[in-house]
């Protein structure tokens, strides 16, 4: 049996090594192509306008940790690193949702622009970013949710 | 007592140990092919399961289908008949354990079975009764496969 498994490790790690583009080991795999265009970008104030709207939902990316310190107002949590589990939780809510508006905590943050991605690869069209984040939430006034 | 002798009989019979031997070894050749020619679709599947880190899932999805391929065609030949078909046994039941977590979290989770299309997504208890089937010749092959003299 230890033969088999150290053979099989041996031919998988040597198919990889002269693949192509050989997957990096201790990493996470690559993410795959995705064919979503540019998404729109929102400002706090037409955040603000929106807000409590119907069918308007605001998707908060950041860890559920970062949430729960603080996140605009109505927001739910959908964190990048708990996607599958969080997705098919919300996926009702999301898909019913008329325009969500997706934010992490500034503009140099990448977990809203992924989350949009994964979105996509899900077949969700109707999402917006909300670029500057919670950063430009407070920074602008705005009240905070906890 | 007869009844118990025959069954004993047929379970170890050379056509159904055989005729499993095929499913078996069958099932896990034809699933390996997928995953060997795309094991970076593989590792983003696996990590869908959500069970292992991010960056631990790449070298089960370089080295499982692999030895989906090799235990499945030793099987098929009939060498290490046992030792296989409980390795193979084993990592059925490791399927099915994944699966039942995240039925139990309520996600269906495309399985990465036979194909590494992260479309299709099953219902988790169907695979896990699909596996559960795929189980029984492994078994039968493990507790009733006669051992050569």
């Amino acid at each position: 049996m230890l033969v088999l498994i150290a053979a099989a490790a041996a031919a998988g790690l040597a198919a990889n090594y002269f693949a192509s583009e050989p997957l990096p080991l201790l990493r996470p795999p690559p993410k795959p192509a995705s064919s979503m265009p540019t998404v729109g970008e929102v400002d706090a104030e037409f955040v603000e306008q929106v807000l409590g709207a119907p069918g308007t939902l605001l998707v908060d990316a950041r860890a559920a940790a970062a949430y729960r310190l603080g996140h605009v107002p109505g927001a739910i949590s959908l964190p990048l690193g708990e996607f599958a589990a969080a997705f098919s939780r919300l996926e009702p809510e999301l898909r019913q949702a008329g325009l969500l508006i997706l934010y992490c905590s500034d503009p140099t943050c990448s977990d809203s622009p992924e989350l949009a991605r994964r979105l996509w690869d899900e077949g969700l069209r109707n999402f917006l970013l909300f670029k500057g984040g919670m950063e430009e939430w407070i920074g602008r006034g705005h009240a905070v949710e906890k | 007592m007869p009844l118990r002798s025959s069954l004993l009989g047929i379970l170890s019979s050379t056509w159904l140990q055989g005729l499993c031997r095929l499913a078996l070894g069958g099932i896990f050749i034809y699933s390996s092919l997928d995953k060997i020619a795309h094991p970076d679709e593989f590792a983003r599947i696996i990590a869908n399961y959500a069970i292992l880190p991010d960056s631990l899932v790449t070298l089960p999805a370089l080295v499982l289908p692999w030895l989906e391929l090799f235990a499945g065609l030793l099987l098929v030949a009939g060498i290490w008949t046992r030792s296989t078909a409980a390795l193979l046994s084993l990592l059925l039941l490791a399927f099915i354990l994944a699966l039942g977590v995240n039925a139990l979290r309520g996600i269906d989770v495309s399985c990465g079975c036979f194909s590494t299309s992260a479309e299709i997504k099953e219902n988790a208890w169907t695979l896990i009764l699909r596996d559960l089937l795929i189980l029984i010749p492994g078994l039968v092959i493990v507790f009733f496969a006669r051992e050569k003299k």
